[in-house]
């Protein structure tokens, strides 16, 4: 346990000593989510109707984009190597770096959708479905996208390929999300939806970080 | 139907789902399952050279081999015999043939009946013939990915060298199948339903496994040959086989939460044996015409990988003269 | 019969654009997977063939005692050819 506690605040401390990496992914997320009305319009009932979509989507690329910035210095500067063979179980290690990885862009991403969804005039209910949607979502982002980052580290052309790879999977959280959202703009009870985003939460913390660690394994070794 | 009516079973299955998947004891499950099947066939993994099961070993194996043990062995030496790719490569050559001459027949028959002698549809009228081209893409499509997983998994467990070949090879004609697939869609989508493109659960999730397929040919570009490739692929097709079942859920219900008209594009209607008898033909066709094609490709790969050996330069030499 | 004549059988009930077009995307696709597994296996042998005429001296003999030069040792070479599951 204390691997993985030891790698958080290690990443903690970085990220927080160089504000910049975490605010460009934020900043990213806040300019798509802007770009939005500016190319569609002002119309209230089309931003409110679209507005679910584009935030999760912006969520999405931003998670995507960011992804890197946890594994690759690590892997260029050959720590990652260090950890691997460590006498550390590998588990932990690898969960701690994609906690840490949450923490720089899925929680700014949560605490910054309630002023982006009135942007977007979007009711208070579909607010609160919003963050709850994120915040159970996000963390199943920065899982699955690890795995790509893990398959990818040794590949050239490594970003457009990771979104290759990896925006597939992510359709799911993407539509259980957004209709959690949209059920929660219409009043109606979005219980099942948090209940399916939880469920792929779980399978994700469950099953991801072994196809990270093994696909970690296999970039090192190459 | 109500907004809450339809969320209702949603709930329940999400309650499960959620029970389902903190229950399972993670890692562990996986784990256990590698190890035991790596149990029965673990002579394999003693020494990775020897194939035949002989009584008698020059070298002995670490771990002692137990009667029951050995009754294993025999029976899934058949299946260790694929870990030679000139065994292999002669195997497939004769498979290859018989399929070719199948899927040939096959899709003859199929298609002239499909197109000539099946009756006119009663509300599709003649348009609805592109069904004997489409279903069977759009079914092949997915078992195409279900059989690289299947593939992936026998490489990562038995480092099978000709598994990994399947799934390099899998992967090309999958995609132009679930384009094909997609294609055959948008073109039957127009005459009957008056536009070429429609947002429904199946052409959704075909698109998502499109895109997938994608994935993994990028994926196998984008990474310098060799092992650790291979089994960077093999683990994406094994994500994203899990994830399929995943995705077709929730663009199901994406799909039926969004809808606006009553209109479903994927009802199945009662179909009389002269519709689904051609239908039947052209699947197996379909999946005739894959095997075909799989096994030319696996052939093809198993001599660029293997030319430096003697098989291949004899055979190389066999051609030119 | 379903079709009183060719050309109705051609027209297909006035859906003609969209049944041929199907029809001939999906022949396209499908000659055009067999095509490009047979030119890979034609290319190759091209390709061994250019090969030995650049390097004559080089390479294997039939009884897979290898060259030196060739990167894998003859034991290598043998042993695949008996096969196994290799890593």
């Amino acid at each position: 346990m204390t691997g993985f506690l030891l790698i958080l605040r290690r990443d903690l401390m970085i990220a927080w000593r160089r504000p910049a990496d975490v605010g460009n992914a934020v900043a990213f997320f806040v300019l798509v989510v802007v770009l939005f009305p500016l190319g569609m319009g002002p119309d209230r009932a089309l931003l409110a109707a679209a507005g679910p979509g584009v935030i999760w989507v912006a969520a999405l690329l931003s998670a995507l984009l960011s992804l890197e910035t946890v594994l690759r210095p690590d892997y260029d500067d050959g720590s990652l190597e260090q950890m691997a063979v460590s006498s550390r179980p590998f588990l932990p290690l690898v969960l701690g770096k994609i906690v840490s990885h949450w923490v720089q862009s899925g929680l700014p991403i949560v605490l910054l959708c309630p002023v982006l969804a009135v942007m977007y005039f979007l009711p208070a209910d579909a607010i609160g479905a919003m963050i709850l949607s994120l915040l159970l979502g996000t963390p199943t982002l920065s899982l699955v996208g690890s795995i790509g980052v893990a398959l990818t580290l040794g590949a050239r052309k490594g970003g457009t390929l990771l979104a290759v790879l990896i925006l597939p999977l992510y359709v799911p959280v993407l539509v259980i999300g957004t209709l959690m959202v949209a059920a929660g703009a219409e009043g109606a009870s979005y219980t099942a939806h948090g209940l399916m985003l939880g469920a792929l939460l779980a399978l994700a913390i469950g099953f991801a970080p072994l196809a990270t660690a093994a696909g970690l394994r296999l970039s090192i070794g190459r | 139907m109500p907004l809450n009516a339809r969320i209702a079973p949603a709930q329940t299955v999400g309650q499960k789902a959620c029970v389902i998947a903190l229950s399972t004891c993670w890692g562990d499950l996986v784990r256990l399952l590698v190890d035991h099947v790596l149990r029965v066939t673990c002579t394999r993994r003693v020494d990775s050279r020897s194939v035949k099961c002989s009584t008698t070993t020059r070298q002995a194996p670490p771990n002692p081999i137990t009667a029951h043990h050995r009754q294993h062995i025999v029976m899934f030496n058949w299946f260790h015999k694929f870990g030679s790719p000139r065994w292999c490569y002669g195997i497939l050559g004769r498979l290859c043939l018989i399929a070719a001459l199948a899927t040939g027949l096959l899709l003859v028959v199929g298609v002239v009946w499909g197109l000539a002698f099946a009756p006119v549809d009663y509300q599709q009228g003649h348009s609805y013939r592109i069904m004997f081209i489409h279903v069977p893409a759009a079914f092949l499509a997915q078992s195409i990915y279900l059989m690289m997983a299947g593939a992936a998994a026998v490489f990562l467990i038995w480092r099978m060298k000709l598994a990994d070949l399947a799934v390099q090879c899998a992967a090309p004609v999958g995609a132009s199948i679930t384009f094909l697939a997609l294609a055959t869609g948008a073109l039957w989508g127009m005459p009957t339903w008056g536009t070429f493109w429609e947002w429904d659960a199946r052409m959704t999730s075909t698109l998502v496994l499109f895109f997938l397929f994608v994935g993994m040919i990028a994926l196998r570009s984008g990474l310098e040959y060799g092992p650790a490739a291979a089994r960077a692929c093999a683990i994406l097709a094994i994500v994203g086989a899990v994830n399929i079942p995943i995705i077709k859920y929730s663009v199901d219900w994406w799909y039926s939460l969004h809808q606006t008209s009553s209109i479903t594009l994927t009802e199945k209607p009662s179909m009389p044996a002269s519709m689904w008898m051609p239908l039947l033909i052209m699947v197996v066709a379909y999946y005739g015409f894959f095997f075909t094609v799989w096994m030319m490709r696996i052939r093809t790969e198993i001599l660029r990988r293997e030319r430096r050996t003697g098989w291949v330069r004899d055979l190389t030499d066999g051609a030119t003269q | 019969m379903n079709f009183a004549s060719f050309g109705e059988f051609l027209h297909m009930g006035g859906h003609w654009p969209y049944v041929w077009s199907a029809y001939g995307l999906t022949a396209i696709v499908l000659a055009l997977n067999v095509v490009v597994a047979v030119r890979g296996r034609q290319q190759f042998f091209l390709r061994q063939r250019r090969e030995a005429a650049r390097a004559p001296g080089r390479g294997v003999g039939s009884d897979g005692t290898a060259a030196a030069n060739d990167g894998r040792s003859a034991q290598d070479v043998r042993s695949d050819e008996n096969g196994g599951v290799a890593t």
